[in-house]
């Protein structure tokens, strides 16, 4: 459909887009993440949770007491997977790379969940005897841990840093160099240059390695050869600087790895970097090759419609 | 559609009740977040905290007919808070611009246009007059319906609706008169 910028949507329109449903794997995400987050324990009056919460100290003292005698008991777990109706995550392994295309992916790693965000990606390093570490190598994900008891670890890596989860539900992000850690339940720790700190409940927290650092770690052990280069080039594009830099990156990229993991990417970015540098033409040719290449992303009607501003599309 | 007994399910800790619950009010809390002003990626996350927090004080709903008002509440929070802390993050640049490039490639075919171009006039309005056009342009409710939602009087739904209206029209003309930032950029 043709959209008509002169005209304000009419009565009918706005309706349709009211009326649409949504996508069925976005609602039964919603549901299942509710679900997950749901208070366990009926909600009482004060003065009841006051004595409950006593009561439950006391027993939990006596629990802890005997489990520290014996052997830790074990913990019956609900596995996060099969709530999911039309979007079930995969279960990831090790070596595996989670990567979201133009919409967001489930993964369960042993019975953790990871729910990585569109154009993100997120490389299982380890998924064995309870340990989970993850690499976030680009975009943001978010993670709902389950309880871990006392010989299980997750730990994911972004960057330099580390986050090791001592509670919950968090998400991370990164643009290739910092990273931010949100924590909306529960509480992680994180390592970056050698520093720890802890990130709690509600709260979000940037982390950056030192000027020094950025330059001689840019390429992470284990990454697929060029990404510091696509990595470097959408920080400069993000921070809205440098694109003439950006964009001899992004052609070193795809002269150096044509069949590279992130030639989508680079094709892509590097169509948009030069439509914000008003190289039309040269967009408009690189639009043509991304569409000869990668007939099946969405991507290209993104494509379409930034060329639809400068012009014709090709 | 209003079942009869869910409320009481809820609050008595009823597992499939609360399936129920979030089955029926996901999608709606999610298009109000949407249309709001947040990518599809937060609309996701502020259904998920709305739904949250309504589980958490299911006990300040007074009855059925009155939890699509008592969602909407929580919603415009949830959503004004998720928009301020977009605002901070992009004010200190990074991670952001990439998100947001994500969401712009994520949506739904069909009214792919005129839905971000609705969306991102809806969100350079202020939030009284994007949510009365969402409520009863975009979803169609009566005055008087938008009245309880938004808790005011229908008077005030009437007036604010026509002001509303034409701050979307002048928003809409003059982003499409403006040719250095198109309609349903970022």
């Amino acid at each position: 459909m043709m959209l008509d910028l002169h005209r304000p949507p009419n009565e009918e329109e706005l309706r349709r887009l009211g009326s649409g449903a949504i996508d069925p794997g976005t609602a039964a995400r919603i549901t299942h993440h509710s679900m997950q987050r749901l208070p366990r324990g009926s909600p009482v009056p004060w003065a009841q949770t006051i004595a409950l919460a006593s009561a439950s100290l006391c027993a939990g003292l006596l629990v802890s007491f005997l489990a520290l005698r014996s052997d830790p008991p074990s913990r019956e777990v609900t596995p996060l997977a099969p709530a999911l109706a039309s979007s079930s995550p995969t279960t990831a392994t090790a070596g595996m790379v989670i990567a979201a295309g133009e919409e967001s992916r489930d993964a369960t790693i042993l019975r953790h969940l990871v729910q990585v965000a569109p154009h993100a990606s997120v490389r299982v390093e380890r998924a064995a005897a309870g340990q989970v570490e993850l690499s976030v190598l680009k975009g943001s994900s978010r993670f709902a841990v389950e309880h871990l008891r006392e010989h299980e670890g997750f730990r994911v890596r972004v960057g330099t840093v580390l986050i090791e989860v001592v509670g919950t539900r968090f998400d991370v992000a990164t643009d290739g160099i910092c990273s931010v850690v949100g924590v909306s339940e529960g509480r992680v720790r994180v390592t970056s240059g050698g520093v720890r700190e802890a990130v709690s409940q509600g709260e979000r927290k940037t982390f950056c390695p030192p000027e020094s650092v950025r330059h001689g770690l840019s390429a992470h052990p284990g990454d697929e050869p060029g990404t510091e280069l696509v990595r470097e080039a959408l920080v400069l594009i993000s921070a809205g600087k440098e694109l003439e830099e950006a964009a001899t990156l992004l052609e070193r990229y795809r002269s150096e790895h044509r069949e590279g993991v992130f030639a989508e990417d680079a094709l892509f970015h590097l169509c948009i970097l030069e439509l914000r540098r008003a190289n039309a033409a040269r967009a408009r040719e690189l639009a043509a090759e991304f569409r000869r290449r990668f007939p099946n992303t969405t991507r290209n009607e993104t494509l379409d419609k930034l060329l639809k501003h400068v012009g014709s599309t090709p | 559609m209003i079942e009869r007994g869910l409320l009481e399910a809820c609050r008595a800790g009823s597992d499939s009740g609360w399936r129920r619950f979030f089955d029926a009010h996901g999608s709606q809390i999610y298009k109000w977040a949407l249309f709001l002003g947040l990518s599809s990626f937060q609309a996701e996350e502020a259904a998920q905290d709305v739904l949250a927090i309504a589980a958490r004080r299911i006990h300040s709903c007074p009855n059925e007919e009155a939890i699509s008002s008592w969602l909407y509440q929580i919603t415009r929070r949830v959503v004004a808070n998720a928009r301020r802390n977009a605002w901070w993050r992009r004010l200190w640049k990074r991670v952001d611009s990439i998100e947001d490039q994500a969401a712009l490639a994520h949506h739904a075919p069909g009214d792919l246009d005129l839905e971000l171009a609705v969306r991102s006039c809806l969100r350079l309005l202020s939030a009284r007059h994007a949510e009365i056009l969402v409520l009863m342009d975009v979803e169609g409710r009566s005055r008087e319906e938008t009245a309880q939602l938004l808790r005011l009087p229908p008077g005030t739904v009437a007036s604010r609706l026509r002001v509303a209206r034409e701050a979307f029209r002048t928003q809409w003309l003059g982003s499409a008169t403006d040719a250095s930032s198109p309609i349903g950029q970022p």
